[in-house]
């Protein structure tokens, strides 16, 4: 966030819940929709890797068919348990979500005709499996064609979800793929695609060894134990593979959002995680039948990790906006007032100022005082620039984000260099829970101009207060 | 106004939402809503006269609709609220805080529905024989919820046509129970069963054999579906008809036949009626001669199902005009109560992502572009689909294109048309607009010059510059 950051208004009905019930429903019904999607991925991935080695070892191609027999479900339960946070995601950052969506509207759409076809694929894929024998190399194309197009559905989402949290960088975007590699991007892809490959393992171990699992029928020599081997290799490879990827994630992000907080949550989930991981490599190292004892143990854990990690994800965006959404609401809340007014006839002071800072007639205030610093010639220039940046958190008397005008003229009489130097690097006491951003952008000139219009228009407001002067 | 504006210069917005949502509402209520029924009718009809042939038609049939429903159904479902969120994020946002509770119930109800979709086409060969009764109750569940998440999404719909008193006191239940909506769910739902049995009459010629007695046996009980349903869906239209505001009626020619067929609006009418009767008339031959109806034949009520839901669809959405939410948001984004502000100040002094503020004597094309991308482009483009250029030249043809006279148009132009919203901007800003909509006259856009050059004159090309300029503006890709 800087100063320079354009402001826009929000939708003006007011949210139907409490955001704090949104929060714990996003949080929630993300992390289910995260295991969905996690687990649709690592069975396209899983289904395409045991199909191409398949053509060697005739029973990975009847494994490979199982997992392709779990996609089915698994995707169409990640596609709707991603409404759910969709719509909470709207109303509680409506503004910067659909400002970045509309940014890079050409890729965000394309989600729907990439998924759509996937998901056709996928399905020819799956109940061709017989009849394309002969074609076994079409069969797999199909397969891999499912999993570049499911692969590339997270990064618009993710790409997205990360352009969301720096509305001070739009100006300077141009497109998805600009977007695509701001920072951060892909680090968090690639935790993200490990977390596919590490849940996917999971799931695979316990329901290979379940009695659903018809290992006996469809195997000539592959057995329960292999599969239960191989599976928590992939997991336990993946989930180490997330030690070196996390601290990736977290290198490559911002500032803007960081707090304890946010830290607190990653900390504990990291906490988790290096439990589950020890007991990933006891049941590597004691192959025994089922999924062993640790099984549940290791869910759990995992469980808990997704959970802080996806709260740490919920407060590191809350922190990184809160100004931004702060600020929307000052300029929704003054927006709003102007048009009720405009409603009864009464127009707003700043739109006639602007008026006259283009045609340079100088406006009599309604006191009846006309300050002598409207003669000087930097009065437009600054009320121009006023207009532009600053008026969102300032107004004349009364204080809406900052402090009024009338309260800055006191502090800097005579002293409008003393406005523009706060305004380039606001100082140390800044007033919680808001502190001003610098302004960037702007000259120590045009900020000095602005200094001579603020006491300007803090000399006339100091002179309605108290007439009798 | 608040969000960098997405366009597509070509396709326009307002198409990609409506090649979404048409492709939607029929699937949803050929496969689904009215789609699952006739499943369920059929299997039940086997089990009762324990006739395999209906159950193994059933689950053909039930195929079809679980691979399209689950992929292009549910995909083009969120794909309409993604494309109208890219188009106008006012309306989506506005619409998401009013119905709030409606859309999270629906969406558990959909998660719900999903789960016994899956459920009950991947258990129909382990739920058989004696546990066939509890498959059929699955499917009728899956029925029961498939029509609540259409049930409540309709009160979306109907409060966008009128919101009744929620204008005034905005509350949720004043928004879910406007006028319209029991009579267009009413319609709806009768219509997604006439629908099904149209896509069932094809389905059932694919799926069953010449050589058997079962095909000409599905052919009549698809086609007393149809009949069954018709006289409820044309009643339920009539009563949908009856509620809609007087004055969105005056829209009916265009709403049919587009601008360029308003005059013939009558000839179209009459032509979705024939469809609809043809549609009764190869029923009515499917219960009397099922066995000699010809594949062609079957083709023609599902051909005829899509084209009537694709004009009622495209009918519904414009009879609307010129509001997106009636008597609160026009189809141009801007509120009803914005208008006293915006039209004395200017859309542009408020316009967050806009490269200009105000209008000045050297920024009058540049602020007109501004104000056309802010004001018109959500249902206009330059060139492509409903183009500015194009109406205008069938307007003036080749004289001269007047600043004043267009002004003028563009200040009185509600009052004119009926769908037109009134212009939000301010005097100055209309003025802008006239200035950049002549200039289109004798500009060439980037894309087409080298093949417009020889016909608009030598001066074309030197003067496309203005309005082929991009604004510096943060504009969407």
């Amino acid at each position: 966030m800087d100063a320079s950051t354009p402001i826009p208004k929000d939708v003006t009905l007011p949210l139907p819940v409490p955001p704090e019930l949104l929060v714990i429903f996003h949080v929630v019904f993300f992390a289910m929709h995260l295991l969905f999607v996690n687990l649709m991925l690592g069975g396209v991935l899983l289904t395409l890797w045991y199909e191409l080695r398949g053509r060697v070892r005739a029973d990975y191609d009847a494994l490979a068919h199982e997992i392709a027999k779990t996609i089915s479900v698994n995707k169409s339960l990640a596609v709707v348990m991603g409404i759910g946070p969709l719509l909470f995601i709207n109303l509680l950052y409506t503004s910067p979500f659909y400002g970045t969506t509309t940014l890079i509207g050409d890729a965000w759409i394309k989600i729907i005709p990439l998924v759509m076809i996937a998901f056709l694929l996928a399905y020819l894929h799956k109940y061709t499996w017989e009849r394309m024998h002969a074609h076994k190399g079409l069969h797999i194309l199909l397969i891999a064609v499912v999993a570049v197009l499911l692969l590339s559905v997270p990064l618009i989402f993710l790409t997205t979800i990360n352009l969301m949290l720096f509305p001070e960088l739009w100006p300077r975007v141009h497109g998805f793929v600009d977007a695509l590699f701001l920072p951060n991007v892909l680090p968090r892809y690639l935790h993200f695609l490990l977390a596919s490959l590490s849940v996917m393992g999971l799931f695979l171990v316990k329901w290979t060894q379940t009695p659903y699992f018809p290992a006996e029928k469809l195997f000539r020599d592959l057995t329960r134990l292999e599969l239960r081997q191989q599976f928590y290799a992939l997991a336990f490879g993946a989930t180490a593979l997330q030690f070196l990827a996390g601290p990736l994630v977290f290198a490559t992000l911002p500032a803007a959002g960081m707090n304890l907080r946010t830290m607190g949550a990653v900390a504990c989930g990291v906490a988790c995680a290096i439990p589950a991981l020890w007991w990933l490599w006891q049941e590597l190292n004691q192959p025994t039948s089922g999924a062993g004892r640790r099984y549940w143990h290791i869910i759990g854990a995992i469980s808990l990790t997704v959970m802080f990690m996806v709260i740490g994800r919920h407060l590191y965006r809350a922190e990184s906006l809160s100004l931004y959404q702060a600020q929307i609401a000052a300029r929704t809340a003054n927006y709003e007032q102007q048009v009720e007014e405009a409603k009864k006839g009464v127009f707003p002071q700043h739109a006639i100022a602007e008026k006259a800072a283009a045609s340079a007639p100088p406006v009599t205030p309604a006191s009846g005082y006309t300050s002598p610093l409207r003669a000087d010639k930097r009065f437009a220039q600054g009320d121009a620039i006023f207009h532009q940046v600053c008026f969102v958190c300032h107004a004349p008397a009364t204080k809406l984000i900052g402090p009024p005008i009338l309260e800055i003229a006191t502090l800097y009489k005579d002293h409008p260099e003393g406005i523009a130097k706060w305004a380039q690097a606001p100082g140390p006491n800044k007033r919680p829970p808001l502190p001003m951003p610098p302004v960037v952008g702007k000259t120590m000139d045009e900020l000095t101009a602005v200094g001579v219009y603020m006491l300007g228009i803090g000399d006339e407001e100091a002179h309605k207060a108290a007439p009798a002067k | 106004m608040d969000f960098p504006i997405y366009h597509l210069a070509f396709f326009g917005d307002r198409s990609l939402i409506a090649v979404i949502g048409a492709l939607h509402v029929i699937i949803n209520h050929m496969f689904a809503v009215g789609g699952i029924p006739l499943v369920v009718a059929l299997e039940w009809w086997g089990w009762r006269t324990r006739d395999s042939h209906w159950d193994d038609l059933a689950r053909r049939i039930m195929f079809t609709f679980f691979v399209v429903a689950t992929t292009v159904g549910a995909l083009t479902g969120v794909g309409i609220w993604l494309s109208v969120a890219l188009i106008n994020p006012e309306a989506m946002g506005s619409l998401l805080r009013v119905f709030f509770w409606a859309w999270f119930t629906e969406w558990l109800v959909f998660v719900t529905e999903v789960a016994l979709i899956l459920w009950y086409y991947l258990s129909w060969k382990s739920l058989a024989g004696e546990r066939k009764r509890s498959h059929i109750s699955i499917g009728l569940t899956l029925c029961v919820f498939s029509w609540i998440t259409m049930a409540l999404i309709v009160a979306i719909l109907g409060f966008m046509m009128n919101p009744g008193t929620w204008i005034t006191d905005h509350r949720f239940l004043s928004a879910v129970f406007n006028d319209i909506y029991i009579p267009q769910l009413a319609f709806r739902t009768t219509l997604a069963m006439v629908m099904s049995g149209c896509a069932g009459l094809f389905l059932s010629w694919m799926f069953t054999s010449a050589e058997t007695p079962m095909r000409s046996k599905a052919i009549r009980f698809v086609s007393t579906w149809i009949l069954c349903w018709l006289p409820f869906c044309a009643i339920a239209l009539a009563w949908y008809y009856h509620v809609v505001p007087p004055e969105m009626v005056k829209n009916l020619p265009v709403a049919l036949g587009t601008q360029a067929f308003e005059a013939n609006a009558q000839i179209i009418l009459g032509a979705l009626a024939a469809l609809a009767g043809l549609v009764v008339l190869i029923a009515l031959l499917g219960i009397s001669i099922p066995g000699s109806l010809p594949r062609v034949a079957l083709l023609i009520p599902i051909l005829a199902a899509i084209i009537i839901a694709g004009a009622f669809e495209r009918s519904r959405e414009f009879l609307r005009k010129p509001y997106i939410i009636y008597q609160y948001m026009y189809a141009n984004r801007f509120r009803v109560d914005d208008y006293p502000l915006l039209t004395h100040e200017g859309i542009l002094p408020y316009s967050t992502y806009a490269a200009v503020r105000q209008v000045t004597p050297d920024n009058q094309l540049l602020a007109g572009s501004e104000v056309f991308r802010l004001a018109c482009a959500t249902c206009h483009t330059v060139d492509g689909v409903n183009g500015i250029r194009a109406k205008l030249s069938a307007l003036y043809l080749n004289a001269p294109w007047q600043v004043d006279a267009i002004k003028g148009y563009i200040e009185h132009l509600h009052d004119v048309k009926a769908y037109m919203p009134p212009f939000p901007g301010n005097e100055a800003e209309a003025g802008a607009l006239a200035r950049y909509l002549v200039s289109l006259q004798s500009a060439v856009p980037p894309a087409t010059a080298d093949l417009q050059a020889p016909a608009s004159g030598a001066g074309a090309l030197a003067k496309r510059a203005p309005a082929a300029a991009t604004p510096p503006a943060i504009t969407g890709r």
